[in-house]
């Protein structure tokens, strides 16, 4: 990968940011260069040092640019507010991921709730799929063969996810039968100790290719069964929404599966 | 750019053309040359961040791009963001740098940065409550604001006639030409309106860089340094500061969207009568 862009995508996991030495050692490139892509990359405003010879982080520069092709590429107008509506309907975190390759990835967020207790998660780009609302409402799509396919793909984990997460295939597949059923993928304590989340894919206008999936994420204590049960026909009307305005957006993935 | 960092003026070109460029037009548009725009590109690719478009044959972005920044945005908290933006501001201004945010019918104080290259600072006793009509950040809000909106504001809020600066808007009227020129400039200054002695520019935080304001943020100093060409001067760094912010404030509960009774309709019809007042007939 590019040296400049492979620094970004470094400290983009690393919000506190890195020293100099760890970024150069990390990605294998001499510390005299790293230290002058580092140069320029703050000289363009993409990294900061809260002091010289401090660690780099980066600035929000690399979320504007998300944003900018988000709004140039008409997510922002046309799908955004479907999820902030979303979100302000159940006070809670509405998440989409869009498939990407054979990838599920969070591309957009709305935060409903505003004070007291709230689930704001730090994660990555890409959704883990077998413990995962939104990663079941996915597979729930796929027949077994794929799930097991997909799943091994991304590495199945037996630790380090909530108490309630699939600790075998077997599990897991009872998890995505329960989602086929039920329309929807609801998980309790299964991502993470404490918190509940429902996800439902989204389909094109014109048939039953799944391009993405969307989630309603919050503490237990709020998103008990009852609630999601009422929160569900909301969320359906959302991926719907979403599918009908938003499935030709480049966001989605456009090449057949 | 450097060379070293082409790539990202590749990403950033691309952003704004999702529905792909062909490869000569990316050389072309940044003068680089074809072959070296094709290593580039095919490094990019690799690592996920484009893709030839099947249909068009198009080279677009990926939605990887826009994963990482939103991945960035929920790892680190709201004020490691803003607060270096800030700083930032205060450092290249010199001067004090102030966010206020939108809650409801007010807008709040949240953060401050001061830069102490001199001895002479402004720094204002204020409340938590901006006071609308004399300060630059409550005119870089109501400027967002359709007239209705801003009368009822200011008449919620009261308009002082003592105790304020020398220049301070008295009556609806003066304070309406005040946000008809902000309005024009895409941001409000004030010379000595709050309090004498003082300046001040300040410009409205739009979530994404669109919408509804969710926020202002100002820089403000002695009159004897901010002058009329020093703010100019100052503009387009605020404006950059702004977009920022916006951007850091996406996900933020920090900037909460102002709930109204009525919700979606009604922020429909204030957008509505917004564009309508941004292009008058002539």
């Amino acid at each position: 990968m590019d040296r400049a862009v492979a620094i970004v995508e470094l400290l983009s996991r690393h919000a506190s940011g890195l020293p100099l030495m760890t970024i150069a050692d990390d990605l294998a490139i001499p510390r005299s260069a790293t230290h002058r892509l580092l140069g320029d990359l703050r000289d363009e405003g993409y990294v900061r040092q809260d002091y010289e010879g401090g660690a780099y982080r980066l600035t929000a520069k690399i979320v504007a640019l998300g944003f900018t092709y988000l709004a140039a590429a008409g997510a922002t107008s046309r799908v955004q507010p479907v999820l902030d509506r979303l979100a302000e309907e159940t006070g809670e975190l509405v998440t989409l991921a869009v498939i990407d390759a054979g990838r599920l990835i969070r591309l957009a967020k709305a935060q409903g709730a505003r004070r007291g207790l709230l689930y704001n998660p730090d994660e990555g780009a890409e959704v883990y799929l077998a413990a995962t609302s939104n990663g079941h409402a996915w597979l729930s799509c796929l027949d077994d063969e794929d799930v097991l396919q997909l799943v091994a793909k991304q590495g199945f984990k037996r630790e380090g996810y909530g108490p309630n997460a699939p600790r075998s295939l077997k599990e897991l597949l009872d998890f995505v039968e329960r989602a086929r059923v039920a329309g929807c993928a609801k998980i309790f304590e299964t991502y993470e100790a404490g918190t509940a989340a429902v996800a439902v894919p989204i389909f094109r206008a014109d048939g039953t290719v799944p391009i993405g999936t969307v989630s309603v994420a919050g503490p237990c204590i709020r998103m008990t069964e009852s609630m999601m049960d009422r929160i569900t026909p909301a969320l359906v009307e959302a991926a719907r929404e979403i599918g009908l305005k938003g499935a030709g957006l480049p966001i989605f993935d456009r090449a057949e599966h | 750019m450097s060379s070293r960092i082409r790539a990202l003026a590749i990403l950033e070109l691309l952003a704004q053309f999702p529905a792909g460029l062909a490869l000569r037009d990316i050389a072309a548009r940044l003068a680089i040359p074809i072959s070296a725009t094709d290593r580039l590109l095919a490094g990019l690719a690799d690592g996920d961040f484009v893709t030839i478009d099947q249909g068009s044959g198009l080279i677009r972005l990926r939605v990887r791009l826009a994963a990482l920044g939103l991945a960035y945005l929920g790892a680190s908290g709201i004020t490691d963001l803003v607060q270096p933006i800030l700083d930032d501001l205060a450092k290249r201004t010199g001067e004090l740098v102030r966010l206020a945010v939108v809650e409801g019918d007010r807008l709040t104080w949240v953060a401050k940065s001061q830069s102490t290259r001199s001895g002479l600072f402004y720094t204002p006793d204020t409340g938590t409550e901006v006071y609308l009509p004399a300060t630059a950040n409550g005119q870089a809000w109501l400027a967002c604001l359709p007239n209705s909106e801003v009368q009822r504001l200011v008449e919620k809020q009261g308009i002082k006639t003592s105790g304020i600066g020398p220049n301070a808007p008295h009556d609806i009227d003066s304070l309406r030409f005040q946000v008809e020129l902000a309005r024009a400039q895409n941001f409000a200054t004030v010379t000595e309106a709050y309090e004498i002695g003082t300046s001040a520019i300040a410009t409205a935080i739009r979530r994404r860089g669109q919408g509804m304001p969710v926020g202002t943020v100002s820089v403000a100093g002695p009159t004897i340094r901010m002058t009329a060409s020093r703010m100019a001067e100052i503009s387009p760094w605020l404006l950059s500061s702004a977009e920022e912010l916006g951007a850091a404030a996406a996900s933020s509960p920090l900037f909460a969207l102002p709930r109204r009774a009525g919700g979606d309709a009604e922020r429909t019809a204030l957008r509505e009568e917004l564009s309508a007042q941004r292009r008058p007939e002539r």
